[in-house]
C-alpha cells in the first residue's frame, strides 16, 4: 500500500495521454473534415465554372447584339440555376499578340504609354463592348469600383489583379476570334502607342482575342 | 503496478490516435485529385476544341506581329502573312493543302497556310506553353490512311510542331516512313500525336482530331484531312528535344 493515493489518484497519469489522445484525434477530424468541404466547394464551384464555359464557349465568334443577346437569355438564367456569380467578357489582341500577363477585364492591349494605367476610373475604352455580368451588388462593385477602391479593369496585369478578385474565384480563358483594325491600317499609319482606339466593332476583319469567364459564390 | 498499467493503456490508446491522424492525413492529401486531374482535362479539351473554331474565322494578316524564337535562337517570322488580308487561317490552310503538298505554296502561288497555322497555334497556345506543357499538332491525310494499319499512321503527317519553351519539330515529308523517333527529332524528323502517345507518358497526354474536307481545283474528290493537336505535361529531359532546320 506503500505510495498509493487513492482509486482515482493512481490513475491520473494515465489520464494526461488519453486526453491528449481525444483531443488530437478530434481536432484531426474536424480539420479533416473542414478541408473536404473546402475541397468539395472548390471543385464544385470549378465543375460550375466549366459548365457556364461551355455555353459561352459553343460560338468562336459573336458579334456584341448576340453576346448581349446570349447574356440576358441564357448565360443568366444557367448561371442563377448554379448559384453562380459571374463576370464574362470578351478582351483582343488583335495584331499584338496574346499575353495572358495581361489584365484579362481589359478590352484592350494596355498602351505602352498609358498614363492612367493605375488609376480607379480607367479610361472608358478600356471597357469590353462584350461584358456579361451577374446582376448582383458584389459584382457590380467589382466592375465599378471594388474594395480597394479600383475597379477591376483598374489593373495593370492579372497579377496585381488577383488581390482584388473574389478569393474563390475561378477564372477560365478560352480563345474567340473578335473584330480588329484591318492590318493595312496599322501597317500604314503605324498605330503603334494606342491601339485600343482604332478597334472597330463592326470590322470584318477577325483577330485573335479571348473569351473570359470568371466564377464565384 | 496498477498505475504503471494505466498509463501504458494510455500511451496505447495516444499511439493509435497518432496513428489514425496519419492515415486522415494520408487521406487528405490525395483528396480530390483525381476530381481536378478530370476537370483540368475537360477544361484543356473545351479550349483545344476553342482553337479550331476560331481558325475559321482568324484572319491571318493579323498574326503578321508574331515571332516565334526557338530553340537555338531561330526565328520564324510571320510577317508575310499581312499580304493575305481577308483570308482566314483554315482557308489559307485549304488551299495548301489543295495541292497535295503542304508547302506554304498553291502550285506556283504563295499560300503559307502552314505558316499560318503555326503562328495561330504559337499564339493561341501560350496558356499551355506557360503552364509547363508542350503541345504537338500535326496534319493527317485521313482518305490516305483508312485502309492503313494503325502502325502506318505515323508515315502521312503534313505538319507538326512542338512548341514548349525550348524546343521545335517540324516534318513536311509525305509518306516518309522512319523508325519511330524517341528523343532527337532532328534525327527522326517524323513525328506525330501518334508516337508523342508511344513515346511519353501517356497518362497526361490529351489529343483531339479536328476533321475537314478538302477539294482540289479540278476534282469532284475531296480529301478527308484532320488537324490533330496533343497536349501533355512537360517532362523535363525526357520531353522530346526536336530540330529546328526544317523552320519555314
Amino acid at each position: 500500500m506503500k505510495g498509493f493515493v487513492g482509486p482515482l489518484g493512481d490513475d491520473i497519469p494515465g489520464v494526461f495521454p488519453i486526453v491528449l489522445g481525444v483531443v488530437l484525434f478530434v481536432s484531426s477530424l474536424l480539420y479533416a473534415n473542414n478541408q473536404i468541404q473546402n475541397a468539395n466547394a472548390q471543385m464544385d464551384l470549378q465543375n460550375a465554372g466549366l459548365s457556364l464555359s461551355y455555353v459561352v464557349s459553343q460560338n468562336a465568334y459573336l458579334t456584341p447584339q448576340q453576346f448581349q443577346s446570349y447574356c440576358d437569355n441564357m448565360w443568366r438564367p444557367y448561371a442563377k440555376n448554379l448559384n453562380l456569380k459571374f463576370i464574362i467578357v470578351v478582351k483582343t489582341y488583335c495584331q499584338q499578340g496574346v499575353n495572358f500577363e495581361e489584365n484579362p477585364f481589359r478590352y484592350c492591349q494596355t498602351p505602352t504609354n498609358d498614363q492612367n494605367t493605375n488609376l480607379a476610373e480607367p479610361r472608358s475604352d478600356l471597357k469590353s463592348p462584350y461584358t456579361c455580368y451577374s446582376n448582383d451588388t458584389q459584382t457590380i462593385n467589382l466592375l465599378t469600383k471594388g474594395s480597394s477602391g479600383k475597379s477591376l479593369l483598374g489593373y495593370t496585369n492579372s497579377t496585381s489583379l488577383a488581390s482584388a478578385l473574389p478569393s474563390n474565384a475561378v477564372i477560365l480563358s478560352f480563345p474567340i476570334a473578335v473584330n480588329c483594325p484591318t492590318t493595312a491600317s496599322i501597317l500604314q499609319n503605324s498605330l503603334t502607342s494606342d491601339r485600343c482606339k482604332h478597334v472597330e466593332e463592326g470590322s470584318m476583319t477577325y483577330g485573335v482575342g479571348t473569351l473570359n469567364v470568371m466564377v464565384w459564390r | 503496478m496498477k498505475a504503471q498499467a494505466v498509463l501504458f493503456d494510455a500511451i496505447m490508446f495516444m499511439l493509435l490516435s497518432a496513428v489514425s491522424v496519419g492515415i486522415i492525413f494520408s487521406f487528405l492529401s490525395t483528396y480530390g485529385r483525381q476530381e481536378t486531374a478530370v476537370l483540368q482535362s475537360a477544361n484543356i479539351l473545351n479550349y483545344v476544341q476553342g482553337i479550331m473554331k476560331t481558325a475559321y474565322f482568324i484572319d491571318a494578316s493579323t498574326l503578321y506581329n508574331t515571332n516565334i524564337t526557338y530553340k537555338g535562337g531561330e526565328v520564324l517570322n510571320c510577317l508575310d502573312l499581312q499580304n493575305f488580308y481577308g483570308v482566314s487561317v483554315a482557308q489559307l490552310l485549304k488551299k495548301d493543302l489543295s495541292d497535295g503538298v503542304f508547302d506554304n505554296m498553291y502550285g506556283n502561288s504563295p499560300a503559307p497556310g502552314k505558316k499560318a497555322l503555326r503562328c495561330l497555334m504559337y499564339e493561341v497556345m501560350q496558356p499551355f506553353s506557360q503552364a509547363g506543357y508542350d503541345y504537338h499538332v500535326d496534319i493527317i491525310n485521313y482518305s490516305a490512311v483508312s485502309s492503313a494499319s494503325p502502325s502506318s499512321y505515323n508515315q502521312y503527317p503534313y505538319f507538326e510542331t512542338k512548341n514548349g519553351s525550348e524546343s521545335y519539330l517540324t516534318n513536311f515529308s509525305v509518306g516518309f516512313a522512319p523508325d519511330l523517333p524517341q528523343y532527337d527529332c532532328g534525327q527522326a524528323p517524323d513525328f506525330t500525336c501518334y508516337n508523342v502517345t508511344q513515346t511519353l507518358n501517356s497518362s497526361s497526354i490529351m489529343t483531339i482530331g479536328t476533321p475537314f474536307f478538302v477539294t482540289p481545283a479540278g476534282s469532284d474528290n475531296s480529301i478527308e484531312y484532320a488537324v490533330n493537336l496533343c497536349v501533355w505535361k512537360q517532362q523535363g529531359p525526357s520531353s522530346p528535344k526536336c530540330s529546328t532546320s526544317h523552320l519555314s
